[in-house]
């Protein structure tokens, strides 16, 4: 479905491994919402995205907590004015992120008067030695009380982020992991430590004052989450995302795995519609003066068919519902299973590939045993 | 015709040829300061990297003697590497004339031998010059001993000179004028030329070098090859300087070039004889030796459907490397490509290289061997240039392989190191010659397979680049091969498969297996690696498996990002073969030669 993105980008503190955009100065978070609130106008005035029906709304960062719950409002408000679809009264689904220590009666509350219905909390882990380690904020017993209270203020569609691959012990992950599947949650999206090079990570890394987790480590990590997940009733629908039933798969992030068009708004975020690709410019004081001048201050890649495929080819492959080459073949044109056929051959012997249960016979999934090695197997799998 | 001077530069590798080249175009004032740089000649990006002359390079000079008149001067500079011998002997096939230079500080090394023999078997009046005369370490008392000795000159012969001070440039000229004699002919003949090389340019398409040997041509003649009697209208002759320079007409001695409509690479034969279809002459020109290759391999496009694309481009290379030879071959491993003659290793390197700079043509290329002769119950024998095709034990009495004669010439404090290295090598000890106190040949039997890969660096290396070397070929013997075969995974690699002897065997599989382990690249799943005689395995190595190669995240809508990730992943592995399920890279099939 649809989508419309807003990209929050202050924190009050930066994490170690991360490489989003963000500024850990707040001062200028007033004139930012000015701003985006305009961004909203010349996004809706541009007229090129009067076609889509959105559906669902997702405030990402950053983080978009750090912001007084009257200027979410005034933002989700502008949002539906100008967004929403006239036969609905609110999004199917509208998600924030928020860091446990944001989280109380008050900032709640506020949340839901804001109309979001879904909150993904940055737990990370509940380990108090690795969160210090990442440079997070909160404690995990923090973590535990903030997930108790969101669901008993009627949040009812909570998810986690939890990060693998530290370079912590199968006992800490474990504990991690069992002690989030316990709490009252609906998703889990849960992704490896990855070393970004422009991060102070990436910097000890490269100098060699820290190391990366094994292989070896990284998949029994991602081994044991996938079976206890399973156990306590999740449905593992996308490499990195867990959900307890069909209803519980996040609707905003599969809308970006299946190829619909979204709005991004606010500096760093992209957004996707037909064939062109934009990204708002990634700094806030630059962001903040060229939208109050009237621009759109995006630059944009516009995909070819062959980028498209293969995009699709990717992020399907990365969903438990796989894709049909043959679907593909009919959108774009080329059949990534025959212009590729070694590497059919390859993966549909060795049981990297195999039929999906979920849709017709056409359609082709990565095997869950298989997922860690996804990107090999789908870039096998690009047209060039 | 009196007054046209043919005649090339020989000399060992690095002596300073192309150097000295630079200083006579200079002096007769054949190219402007602008155009000048070091090597001029050396054109190719591939020479000018590596520092080393590959093509043979004919430029037209014009010169005032002292006499007053105005000479053509046709030079050609020559390659002095062992593997572009050919390049020489063609050259000289067009030449009256040779300056063999020597580097006053080195002295006589293997190729001045070797290339002056050459051009003493055409009737080449030589012209021996000391070069490098600048130096301090230039010693031309004792090197100017050694020319003499070894060309009977006398000592006034030798011309000092430096292509880095330019002294005695003047006097090379004069005894090129002089000394070489003028081209002999008949102008009211027949038109015969001979070709001595040909370039494939795309803009202008074939273009044939020639060397006139009787008669005239004219533009707009009706020309043809004698070997293919296919015809020609002659679109544009000229003379090389150092762009092609239109003219109306060549005649006896003209070194100059023909681009005639010639469409297809392969009508074009080095050493073929052209003539005018009005007037035919009806010998050809001889003079021409077929090239002998020493090394095999096969050459595969990385991509199976480039196949023909390769046959192209390799057609295109041959015009203008006579000693290129190729033809298809298919390997259950690689799919189809080419059996390829090698003049050495290095002409291999430079080969590859030129198909992916000129020809934007990534190869793949097998493991070279040499060309074994086997001898069959049935009283026949067959020539295997391919390891994969040598009969099993029982379809065979015995293998034979090609044997050398190894010339190597080094300082006498290096006796015993070159001496171990070649036994090593399998090496008998032939002769042994003082050529001053304290320069000596050791000549040694040596099987050509034992020197083909590496021994020429690791010579230079022990004798801190003092010996030098040269081989010429010496009959078949019986040798103790077994064919030692690597397999990945369970699957044998034919084209990784190499003949060795008996005795080297065990060691070099353990070596290959562990330099394999090395250069393949880990995969989704565990790869053996593993070295065979026959059934039996004798040295083995795993390369673990990936576990994780996915990143995480893919959200925020970034799609962008990823997908140019996985497209540089893709890329990386076009580069790769898929040799059954292991995706092997393309330096992995030359590990051989990296082993030490
Ligand atoms: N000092 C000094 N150096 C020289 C002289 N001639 C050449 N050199 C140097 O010797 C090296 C080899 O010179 P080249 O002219 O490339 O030698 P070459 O004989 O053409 O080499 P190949 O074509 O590869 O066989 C270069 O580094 C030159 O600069 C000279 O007269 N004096
Ligand atoms: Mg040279």
């Amino acid at each position: 479905m649809p989508g419309i993105y807003v990209h929050i980008p202050f924190c009050r503190t930066a994490c170690h491994y991360c490489d989003f955009h963000f500024s850990t100065s707040l001062q200028r978070t007033g004139e930012f919402v000015t701003g985006l609130l305009k961004e909203v106008q010349l996004r809706k005035e541009s007229g090129v995205w009067d076609g889509p029906e959105f559906n669902t709304l997702y405030f990402g960062g950053g983080t978009p907590s750090v912001l007084p719950s009257e200027d979410l409002k005034r933002i989700t408000d502008a949002i539906k004015a100008e967004f929403l679809p006239e036969n609905l009264t609110s999004f199917k689904e509208t998600t924030i992120e928020v860091n446990p220590e944001d989280v109380n009666e008050g900032t709640l509350q506020g949340w839901l008067d804001a109309g979001f219905d879904r909150l993904s909390i940055g737990v990370q882990s509940f380990e108090d030695s690795q969160l210090e380690w990442m440079n997070r904020k909160h404690s995990g017993t923090e973590a535990v009380k903030a997930v108790g209270l969101a669901h008993k203020m009627g949040f009812n569609k909570i998810s986690l982020d939890l990060i693998y691959g530290l370079p912590q012990n199968d006992k800490e992950w474990r504990e991690t992991v069992d002690k989030a599947l316990n709490l009252p949650i609906n998703h889990i999206s849960c992704y490896a430590l990855t070393v970004e090079p422009k991060t102070v990570l990436g910097h000890r890394v490269s100098e060699g004052i820290e190391k990366v987790a094994p292989d070896e480590k990284i998949e029994a990590d991602y081994e044991y989450l996938c079976s206890a997940a399973k156990k306590a009733g999740f449905i593992h629908y996308e490499v990195s995302n867990w959900a307890i039933g069909e209803e519980g798969r996040a609707l905003h992030n599969s809308g970006y795995w299946s190829g619909e068009p979204y709005v991004g708004l606010g500096p760093g975020a992209h957004g996707f519609r037909d064939n062109i690709r934009y990204v708002v410019i990634s700094n806030n004081p630059k962001y903040i003066s060229e939208v109050g001048r009237g621009l759109l201050p995006d630059s944009s890649e516009k995909l070819s068919r062959i980028d498209r495929c293969n995009e699709s080819l990717m992020t399907g492959l990365r969903t438990d519902v796989g894709v049909s080459f043959v679907e593909l073949e009919r959108l774009w044109g080329v059949n990534p299973a025959v212009v590729n056929h070694e590497a059919w051959k390859k993966w549909t012997g060795s049981g990297g590939l195999i039929k999906t249960g979920c849709k017709s016979g056409e359609y082709f999934r990565i095997p869950e045993k298989m997922w860690l090695i996804g990107d090999s197997i789908s870039s096998d799998f690009f047209v060039t | 015709m009196k007054r046209i001077r043919n005649f090339c530069i020989i000399a060992h590798i690095d002596h300073g040829k192309s150097t000295l080249a630079d200083r006579l175009l200079q002096e007769t004032g054949t190219i402007t300061e602008r155009q000048m740089q070091e090597q001029t000649l050396d054109d190719m990006d591939l020479e000018r990297e590596r520092g080393i002359t590959i093509k043979s390079h004919a430029i037209q000079m014009q010169h005032t003697h002292t006499d007053g008149e105005q000479y053509i001067l046709n030079l050609i500079d020559t390659p002095g590497h062992v593997d572009f011998s050919y390049e020489v002997s063609r050259s000289i096939a067009a030449c009256e004339g040779a300056l063999l230079i020597v580097d006053a500080t080195q002295g006589i090394e293997a190729q001045t031998i070797s290339n002056l023999y050459l051009a003493l078997e055409h009737d080449l009046e030589i012209i021996p010059v000391l070069n490098k005369m600048d130096l301090d370490s230039a010693d031309p008392e004792e090197v100017g001993d050694q020319i003499i000795d070894l060309i009977g000159c006398d000592r006034s012969d030798i011309i000092p000179a430096s292509g880095k001070s330019g002294l005695g440039v003047q006097e090379i000229l004069k005894a090129v004028v002089e000394k070489v004699p003028a081209p002999k002919g008949d102008v009211d003949a027949p038109f015969q030329a001979m070709i001595f090389d040909s370039v494939f340019n795309s803009f202008r398409g074939i273009i044939a070098y020639f060397r006139v040997v009787n008669g005239t041509v004219n533009r707009r003649d009706k020309v043809k090859f004698l070997s293919t009697d296919k015809e020609y209208i002659a679109d544009e002759i000229g003379v090389l300087g150092l762009d092609l320079i239109p003219k109306d007409t060549l005649s006896i001695g003209d070194v100059g070039y023909i681009i005639s409509g010639i469409k297809e690479a392969k009508e074009v034969k080095v050493g073929d004889t052209l003539t005018t279809c009005e007037n035919p002459c009806t010998e050809a020109v001889t003079g021409f030796e077929d090239v002998k290759p020493m090394v095999f391999a096969g050459l595969y496009p990385v991509d199976t459907d480039d196949y023909e694309e390769l046959r192209f481009s390799m057609e295109k290379l041959q015009l203008n490397d006579a000693s290129l030879v190729f033809e298809p071959e298919s390997s259950a491993a690689l799919g189809f490509g080419f059996r390829c003659g090698f003049l050495g290793m290095l002409h291999m390197e430079i080969v590859q290289e030129r198909l992916e700079r000129e020809f934007n043509m990534t190869v793949i290329t097998t493991v070279p061997n040499v060309s074994y002769l086997a001898h069959l119950p049935n009283g026949t024998q067959q020539v295997i240039n391919n390891p994969s095709d040598l009969p099993e034990n029982k379809g065979l009495i015995k293998v034979e392989e090609p044997f050398i004669k190894a010339q190597i010439i080094t300082k006498s404090d290096y006796i015993g190191t070159v001496m171990s290295l070649c036994i090593q090598k399998r090496g008998d000890l032939v002769s042994q010659i003082y050529l001053t106190s304290d320069r000596v040949e050791l000549t040694f039997s040596m099987p050509l397979g034992e020197i083909v890969f590496d021994f020429y660096d690791k010579l230079k290396s022990i004798s801190r680049g003092y010996a030098s070397f040269d081989y010429f070929p010496d009959g078949y013997r019986e040798s103790n091969l077994v064919k030692l075969d690597i397999m990945l995974n369970g699957d044998q690699v034919d084209a990784l498969s190499a003949l060795i002897h008996r005795d080297h065997a065990h060691s070099f599989g353990k070596r290959i297996c562990i330099k394999l382990k090395e250069l393949i690249p880990r995969q989704q799943f565990m790869v053996a690696i593993q070295a065979a005689i026959g059934a039996k395995i004798i040295s083995r190595e795993t390369i673990s498996a990936v576990r994780k190669d996915v990143t995480a995240k893919c959200y925020g809508g970034d799609i962008t990002r990823k997908r140019k990730l996985l497209e540089k992943q893709k890329k990386g592995k076009k580069r790769m073969r898929q040799i059954g399920s292991v995706e092997v890279p393309q330096s992995a099939f030359l590990a051989i030669l990296k082993l030490d």
